[in-house]
């Protein structure tokens, strides 16, 4: 029971003396004000009445545990597993590249002292050299 | 036939109910599926009581809904764990919260808008709406015609809104002086005074009524 419910309600209202400490022209003015407002609510239409618990059912199950702070610790690990699976296939396809031997022959030009001149103009020279 | 002995105890704020031979500690699952039916119980309790102010006090219905929902949700991600007693005073003192947001969003927006459309506007009208609207009837002719709630609301809504919210929560709700200042954020005094002045206002627009 909340401590809204009337019952309690009406112990309250003796304890705080909102109704009993009015005067009896009062008394009846907040009583007949009570029964219109809780008429009023309890002829609130079926609309306002459904979005009403839509709204409850939405906020309570926000206390709820969410799915995605299950899935914190849970994608935390698959995310770094990928990770790891992700730099070690790039790794090794990037050492199978460079390992190759065109890369190798690559890596010798660049690393050596003779002049890319040479290299540059490799077609001519072949050229020149079969006729 | 054996004798089944309950254990009553508390756990943050739930009453909970367990067999003597039971020794288990409730599970985290189960307290949690207890407090969200707490919650909904309370919000089930509430819920149309504080639309119904909301509505009164913004006149009109999405805002209200738009109160309410913010309302709940507060109360439920930020006091979701407190004790059922407190649940409610917190609930008002969330609602009136919202519904005094609004009204100071609305009053600025109303103040800029009168600023920058308000030559304009009384340029444009041609003095209609200054007259009185034939179909609009005060309290009393409302009062005449269903002799309940809508004069009721009518003279409720035309109440400044602190007196009107003061007025619910105390004649409504059933809260004291102390409790409606803390949910009001006012003094007590004041409460008091709010509470006084709506009193009369209202008895003299439902005399007829009572």
């Amino acid at each position: 029971m909340t401590n809204f419910n009337k019952t309690e309600q009406s112990s309250r209202e003796l304890e705080s003396g909102a109704a009993c400490a009015a005067p009896d022209h009062d008394v009846a003015l907040l009583t007949a004000v009570r029964k219109e407002l809780d008429q009023s609510c309890a002829a609130l239409d079926g609309y306002t009445l459904s979005r009403l618990h839509r709204m409850r059912v939405a906020a309570v199950a926000k206390r709820g545990p969410r799915l995605s702070r299950l899935l914190v610790p849970f994608g935390g690990l698959v995310t770094a597993f990928a990770l790891v699976v992700a730099v070690s296939v790039g790794w090794n396809a990037r050492k199978a590249e460079t390992s190759s031997p065109a890369a190798m022959e690559d890596m010798e030009i660049l690393a050596g002292n003779e002049a890319l001149d040479l290299y540059a103009d490799y077609d001519f020279y072949q050229w020149l050299a079969q006729d | 036939m054996t004798d089944t002995v309950l254990n009553i105890s508390h756990h943050d704020g739930l009453l909970m109910l367990r067999n003597n031979d039971d020794q288990a500690e409730p599970s985290a699952e189960s307290m949690q599926a207890a407090r969200q039916r707490l919650l909904d119980r309370f919000l089930a309790g509430v819920e149309k009581r504080a639309y119904r102010m909301a509505v009164l006090a913004t006149g009109n219905q999405d805002e209200a809904f738009d109160i309410v929902q913010d309302a709940m949700l507060k109360l439920v991600e930020n006091y979701g764990n407190k004790a059922e007693s407190d649940l409610a005073p917190l609930f008002y003192c969330i609602l009136q919260s919202r519904i005094r947001d609004w009204y100071r969003r609305s009053s600025v927006r109303n103040r800029l808008r009168s600023w920058l459309h308000g030559d304009d506007e009384d340029d444009d009208s041609d003095g209609l709406d200054q007259q009185p609207d034939p179909a609009a009837r005060t309290p009393e002719e409302l009062l005449a015609a269903h002799g309940g709630i809508m004069a009721l609301e009518a003279a409720l809504v035309k109440l400044p809104l602190r007196q009107q919210q003061v007025f619910l929560l105390r004649a409504w709700e059933g809260l004291d002086v102390k409790e409606t200042a803390q949910i009001m954020q006012c003094a007590q005094g004041s409460v008091k005074t709010h509470y006084s002045r709506a009193l009369v206002t209202l008895r003299e627009k439902l005399r007829d009524h009572v």
